[in-house]
């Protein structure tokens, strides 16, 4: 049995070093000494009253998001650009309200109103037919805090029709958490890592279609638990539990078709599986249009998720397991999903002294429900310019 | 997992045959793919926030680059 896990292992190893295609990779180069900058404004609701987890057992998982971020890219020669990313998001959470009040938290402990800071720093280059890409960064809130990094590397072939590329990241977080409500003694320095990698390949089929196959696989080790999170044992709260190691698989497919020179289709495909016997299906379609010769467009999409329980859930225990969550999101659930988003783009504009070049300004509206109970919904706007 | 096993070489296999099959498109014919709304990911930014959120609200990843680290987002 090891032996056969071992070879599926390999097999899928192999795969994952032979064959990911980072779209962004082969993004277009700037001219020398130009720089990028987008700004997006995230405005995010969540609701439910069916969260197993939430320690007052009243199931409510309510979260509101503002989350702004920058991102920048300056071209530095031809063919490097550096690249920068700073986000920072700050909420409030009905189920770390609930937990300030069981464990008393004083008000500098308290959990309620916080924020994150998270930045990265990297760089990409192109050389002839090959792209390379590193990034480090770093993200920090009050229970959490995350150091990670990440490479990419792709070819083209066959006249850049074909292109091969693979990524790697690494993620060394630590938290805090209780681990034991009966003593609600926070525990600090609780190691997560996260290994991922994703191979890539695209091709464009012809003049209006192209196609994008991708694997993944992610390894999560250390304390996978989340920070907030309880189970009922017998009436008792009590926190969760989860093995200290997840490996996890994807394989997705993405094909984009143009239905006329104004229109096209965005269609997408994901089969997941993991160690803790989740299997999930998800699928997307968007359309779509361009609105006029300035290339404004609008996209609509549809998505569905269908996914299986984890082997640990249950709604509640009659006695402690070894390993034991009543986490809604690990729940077996199909979700479906909504939006509808806008691209504007902009001649040129003289603003504080400065020529902006390629201005573009995007909106977008999301609404996603469970049939475990949970929805949300979000509001995004971003603009971009080039000086 | 030998069913998982068959099933990645057959994806695998069909996927190369599939593309090793195609014929080249020629840099001067693929304006309509150079396109804004023919891109792979037309939002690449926005993108950023929305896989985050799907890889916390989810048990699934895979297929971009949000693999659930980084955030304590419960």
């Amino acid at each position: 049995m090891d032996v056969t896990k071992s070879r599926v292992k390999l097999t899928i190893l192999s795969l994952t070093s032979l064959i990911s295609f980072v779209q962004n990779t082969f993004a277009e180069m700037m001219e020398k000494g130009k720089t990028r900058v987008t700004s997006v404004f995230n405005f995010y609701h969540q609701n439910s009253d069916n969260g197993g987890q939430v320690i007052d057992n009243s199931g409510r998982e309510e979260v509101n998001v503002f989350e702004p971020m920058v991102f920048i890219e300056h071209q530095i020669t031809e063919d490097t650009a550096i690249t920068g990313q700073i986000i920072f998001d700050t909420w409030t959470a009905a189920s770390d309200t609930k937990l300030d009040s069981y464990t008393g938290a004083s008000k500098e402990e308290a959990r309620t109103n916080q924020s994150r800071l998270a930045a990265n720093l990297g760089a990409r280059s192109e050389k002839g037919k090959w792209s390379y890409g590193a990034n480090l960064g770093f993200s920090s809130e009050y229970d959490y805090s995350s150091t990670n990094a990440s490479v990419n590397i792709a070819r083209s072939f066959a006249q850049d029709n074909f292109t091969l590329g693979l990524s790697l990241q690494y993620y060394m977080d630590e938290l805090s958490a209780f681990q034991n409500l009966s003593d609600p003694e926070i525990s600090t320095g609780l190691q997560r890592k996260i290994f991922a990698t994703s191979l890539t390949a695209s091709q464009i089929l012809s003049p209006t279609e192209i196609i994008q196959f991708d694997a993944t696989f992610a390894r999560s080790s250390g304390f996978l638990e989340s920070t907030a999170n309880t189970v009922n044992v017998g009436g008792t709260r009590e926190v969760e539990q989860l093995p200290e190691s997840r490996s996890r698989y994807a394989l997705s497919t993405k094909y984009v078709r143009a239905l006329s020179e104004t229109s096209a289709l965005n269609m997408s495909y994901r089969y997941y599986f993991d160690q803790w016997d989740i299997d999930s299906h998800t699928t997307r379609l968007a359309y779509l249009f361009e609105l006029n010769e300035d290339e404004d467009f609008i996209e609509t999409f549809i998505r569905h998720n269908y996914q299986s329980k984890v082997r640990y859930f249950a709604d509640q225990f009659s006695a402690p397991q070894t390993f034991m969550t009543s986490d809604s999101d690990m729940n077996q659930f199909n979700s479906y999903e909504t939006g509808v988003y806008l691209n504007q783009n902009y001649v040129d504009k003289k603003l504080l002294g400065f020529e902006l070049e390629n201005i573009s300004w995007n909106h977008g509206v999301v609404y996603y429900m469970r049939t475990n109970g949970l929805r949300y919904g979000y509001y995004q706007t971003s603009i971009s310019f080039e000086f | 997992m030998k069913l998982l096993a068959h099933f990645l070489i057959f994806l695998s296999l069909s996927s190369l045959s599939t593309l090793s099959s195609c014929s080249n498109v020629n840099q001067i014919d693929r304006a309509q793919l150079s396109k804004k709304f023919m891109q792979l990911d037309p939002h690449p930014e926005e993108s950023a926030f929305r896989n985050e959120v799907r890889s916390f609200r989810e048990a699934a990843i895979g297929g971009n680059s949000a693999v659930g680290g980084g955030c304590g987002c419960n």
